[in-house]
């Protein structure tokens, strides 16, 4: 009998087995606050299994993709992926995964255990990251990963967007030291997923793991996930979206908002994760940024590291749950 | 394929099976599905408008020599201007693997 753990991130409950057993350190600590009880309503499952891989005898199918730490290969509705830095051939890889064509369903081969043993995985999957089976899952549930900075302030989800310099973890951080109660969701990754009401549930059994949140119509949330930057705060929590703040460091404070759809689009586009793409991924993904664009409050956020810019949120936040109250969907 | 250098006014060419084209706010923007995994920054292409004209043209059945007369004739300019910059973009978009050469 595998041995078995939840995670949820992002409205998905992530189902992870193991041939070995996995114990408090196996994963991250940053995991621990992921963890629930049992599936939800709309599971994923990472199946690891350890064993000599034999990629000689394999029929891997056809290569996609090779370009370290990847070569990706298709093979009738399967994903194969294979672990491999520069100099090594495909098949001395030692560790595969065969993916499901909706990525909702992982089996992972591990040529070794000691690694697994030792323990301190940074991602459920033991690849380098989560995103090639996140990334293509969100694609199918009207949600983009986006490289960003999400915290929760007064019960509303801001986005902060920008590039690897342009001052995310620090945004957060002075948000934590001001000491206002802003619940940080993660520094460097997070989901964006626009959710419908719940379908009425026909008395089936209770899932272990939390459900789905309750939403207005249409309503767009803002997902922690455990892929952090500097700051290891992270949080599985999820909140309605109040806006997007594009940074940009500067020796003013100042939150003023942008209307230049373009450009949005393009500052959105290259905040956008992406896995191993197909068209049909960039599609979808498109889709979703484009209801965003129209949808979601928008703002470039000037600031410097005094800290004053702090007070401009909470004032802009302010307004906003005026505004709210008058049923007007601004953040100012 | 074939090359850029095989690109000339009785070439047609189409997008490739390599890129995504969409038109955002008015611009064509092309991501490529080839490019590396992760962040998608510099990995974006946009047309001018000028690219942009040309592109929509390239339907799979005009050659070059078509689509710079159908332009030249609707933006009113010399057929050999038109052409000189139909050659310049397609065989850079061909060099790019944006586009591909489908006849020549």
């Amino acid at each position: 009998m595998p041995d078995c753990r939840y995670y949820q991130i992002g409205g998905l409950t992530v189902q992870v087995e193991s041939d070995l057993p996995i114990t408090e350190t196996t994963f991250q600590p940053k995991f621990k606050c992921f963890e629930v009880a049992g599936p939800g309503e709309d599971n994923v499952i990472i199946r690891h299994h350890f064993a000599p891989l034999n990629l000689e005898k394999m029929d891997l199918g056809r290569c996609v993709y090779r370009k370290a730490p990847w070569a990706i290969y298709r093979k009738g509705d399967t994903w194969i992926y294979l672990a491999v830095s520069a100099p090594m051939k495909d098949t001395e890889a030692g560790d595969m995964g065969v993916l499901s064509a909706d990525h909702t369903h992982a089996e992972m081969y591990h040529a070794r255990e000691d690694s697994f043993r030792r323990g301190n995985w940074q991602s459920l999957s033991m690849f380098t990251t989560d995103q090639i089976w996140l990334a293509p899952v969100l694609a199918d549930r009207r949600a983009v990963l986006l490289h960003s900075a999400g915290v929760i302030l007064n019960g509303q989800g801001l986005l902060f967007v920008g590039h690897a310099d342009a001052g995310k973890s620090t945004t957060v951080t002075l948000l934590k030291d001001a000491g206002i109660g802003v619940e940080i969701l993660c520094d460097d990754r997070n989901v964006v997923r626009r959710w419908l009401p719940p379908p009425a549930r026909d008395g089936g059994a209770p899932h272990p793991a939390p459900p789905p949140p309750v939403t207005r119509e249409g309503e767009w949330r803002v997902h922690g996930t455990w892929s952090h930057g500097d700051v290891a705060d992270v949080s599985p929590a999820s909140a309605p979206l109040r806006a997007i703040l594009f940074l940009q460091q500067d020796t003013r404070n100042e939150i003023a908002p942008l209307t230049d759809r373009k450009e949005i689009w393009k500052r959105l586009l290259v905040a956008l994760i992406r896995p191993m793409v197909t068209a049909e991924w960039w599609q979808k993904e498109m889709n979703v940024l484009e209801q965003i664009v129209n949808e979601v409050p928008c703002y470039t956020m000037r600031f410097d590291k005094s800290g004053a810019i702090v007070a401009e949120l909470e004032n802009q936040l302010r307004i906003s749950s005026l505004s709210q109250h008058n049923a007007i969907r601004s953040f100012q | 394929m074939t090359s850029e250098g095989q690109v000339n006014l009785t070439t047609i060419c189409t997008p490739s099976d390599d890129v995504v084209a969409r038109e955002i706010e008015g611009e064509i923007v092309i991501v490529p599905l080839v490019a590396g995994i992760g962040d998608a920054d510099d990995e974006l292409y946009t047309l001018n408008p000028t690219g942009q004209a040309i592109w929509q043209k390239l339907d799979g059945q005009r050659t070059l020599k078509d689509v710079a007369a159908a332009l030249a004739d609707k933006f009113a300019a010399p057929l050999a201007n038109i052409e000189n910059d139909v050659l310049g973009f397609a065989s850079e978009l061909v060099r790019r693997g944006i586009l591909a050469v489908s006849k020549a």
